[in-house]
């Protein structure tokens, strides 16, 4: 096979490596032109005019340097190349990329705070990741390491979904991997063997309903749902069935609330934030609007509340 | 030696110190958006904002700082103290110039007033855009002998003007003025071919103003000169 003619970007350990260095030289000279116009020595000028103008330019040439291969990463397919070891993204992370693993290994992992992180799967050559978050709108459910050196292609979100629309064989192979995957997260995530584990787990979970419920009031919150608009597009039931969807010029993937594992890696934070500055102010998208005014923060946590009890 | 000299009741601000104060304000600006886009990166949070942070930080106001930094250090190497920093063999130059009962004409010039500031720069940058030019270019030349610290910017060696002395820089502000016109009943007027002829074996001006008006300093035969190598030892 031909290797892909692709524009090939740094990785993050180089990226972050060019930009501290950019930043270290940026500062110098910043400190140099301070002391520099304030007293003017020869010894100050010659600093000034010497090192300092040479740190600006090759400072805000890394810089750009930096912001351009962030941008292209972000905007087209091109290849990367981490290091074992190396995270490629991060739980919680906003989606931008899918991955396809040209040559290396990687695994997903899910990140506990409480706990220990556990390995959700392995993927290797000719598997990808990280779609999920793409098509769900949603943050990254996982953190993605690389476990050997790795080669990939890396497809933004624009190309991705195109692809995706236009490519019914392609959309039926991505939908049936994410269906074998959440089956795959549920059984690791629940396959904790011991009892004490089981108990552990149970109580956390407990908990965390008992948090989620205890932030706000869920049946005000239902209250304020059906009354704000957010039954139009996300469904009476939270089943993202609403009626104005078929409506729109461009139908957006819609959760179903009732799925237990459809608020997966969402946090309430999150859905609050969502909520207050609208998709736009998340870097989601544009149809879902901003309530930020309409509504106090006690109001949309009330909401939260109510879309967290309809699991 | 004490630099001072009294100042003017009108002082406004100069293009140096404008620039002086924008570089400045560039500087910290750059200093506090790299600083807080770091640690705002570290933190993982606000991360557009952080992206946003730093690329002004890094890129577009550094740029705008060195532009203001190189002006405003440029105009304020035009200064007699700068000047002096380095060229300690004018030790007895600058101190005729300062001296209010010297006839010299540097001395007149600056205690007249008829060059408010930057004297030295003043008279010896050459006339025009390209003398402007032509000295910051030199400026760099001066650099390179203060770095490696030459006898001549220690003030060891007698120092010379680059070129013979040209009658531009006089004529800059002497030219057309009434008292330059009609002085010595027109003398000016006569001569005034010979002021702009240039020998063409040594590019001398044919007739120097300072034939008549000189000297510009005192000749260092005529004074006691204290030569101090600042740096000779370093």
């Amino acid at each position: 096979m031909n290797k892909p003619d692709l524009i090939r970007l740094p990785g993050p350990r180089l990226r972050g490596r060019v930009l501290l260095l950019s930043k270290l030289l940026i500062l110098l000279a910043a400190v140099l032109t301070l002391v520099s116009v304030n007293l003017c020595t020869a010894l100050t000028l010659s600093l000034f005019l010497i090192v300092g103008q040479a740190a600006v330019i090759a400072g805000a040439g890394l810089a750009l340097f930096v912001a351009a291969t962030d941008f292209l990463r972000t905007r087209g397919t091109s290849e990367v190349h981490f290091n074992a070891g190396e995270t490629v993204f991060r739980q919680g992370d906003v989606g931008d990329l899918v991955y396809v693993i040209v040559s290396g290994e990687v695994e997903a992992i899910r990140e506990d705070p409480d706990g220990e992180d556990k390995v959700l799967a392995t993927m290797g050559e000719g598997e990808y990741f990280g779609e999920m978050a793409l098509l769900s709108d949603a943050p990254r459910t996982a953190t993605v390491r690389a476990r050997t050196d790795l080669d990939a292609i890396a497809m933004a979100r624009a190309d991705f979904t195109t692809l995706y629309a236009y490519l019914p064989n392609l959309r039926v192979n991505v939908e049936s991997v994410m269906t074998e995957r959440k089956a795959q997260n549920r059984e690791r995530l629940g396959s904790k063997s011991s009892f004490g584990m089981l108990l552990a787990g149970a109580t956390a979970a407990a908990l965390m309903a008992s948090a989620a419920h205890a932030a706000g009031d869920a049946a005000a919150g239902e209250s304020l749902y059906k009354k704000h608009g957010c039954a139009q597009c996300h469904g009476m039931e939270g089943k993202g069935d609403g009626y104005l969807l078929p409506m729109l010029k461009e139908t957006p993937t819609m959760r179903d609330w009732s799925d237990p594992e459809a608020l997966d890696g969402l946090t309430d934070e999150f859905m609050i934030e969502i909520t207050e500055k609208g998709g736009e102010g998340v870097g989601k998208s544009e149809i879902m609007l901003k309530y930020g005014k309409k509504l106090s923060r006690d109001e949309i946590v009330d909401i939260v509340a109510y879309i967290r009890s309809l699991q | 030696m004490d630099l001072s000299i009294e100042v003017p009741l009108h002082t406004g601000s100069s293009f140096a110190d404008l620039g002086s104060y924008v570089a400045s304000i560039l500087a910290v600006a750059v200093l506090v958006l790299v600083l807080s886009g770091w640690l705002l990166e570290r933190t993982r949070r606000v991360s557009a904002t952080a992206s946003i942070m730093l690329f002004l930080g890094l890129t577009i106001l550094p740029i705008f700082m060195m532009l203001f930094g190189a002006f405003a250090s440029v105009e304020q190497a035009k200064s007699v103290e700068f000047c002096h920093s380095c060229h300690t063999a004018m030790n007895p130059y600058v101190a005729d110039m300062l001296d209010r009962d010297s006839t010299t004409l540097a001395a007149v010039h600056s205690s007249e007033r008829y060059i408010p500031r930057d004297p030295c720069y003043k008279c010896h940058a050459n006339y025009g855009v390209w003398g402007e030019a032509e000295a910051k270019f030199r400026g760099f030349a001066h650099l390179y002998h203060w770095l490696l610290a030459s006898p001549t910017a220690l003030g060891i060696e007698q120092i010379e003007t680059y070129e013979p002395y040209a009658n531009g820089p006089c004529l800059e502000c002497h030219s057309g003025a009434k008292s330059f016109l009609e002085s010595g009943q027109g003398v000016h007027r006569m001569i005034a071919d010979n002021l702009l002829e240039l020998d063409d074996d040594t590019g001398a001006p044919v007739t120097s103003c300072l034939v008549c008006h000189g000297p510009a300093h005192p000749k260092l035969a005529d004074i006691e000169v204290e030569i101090v190598p600042e740096r000779a030892e370093g």
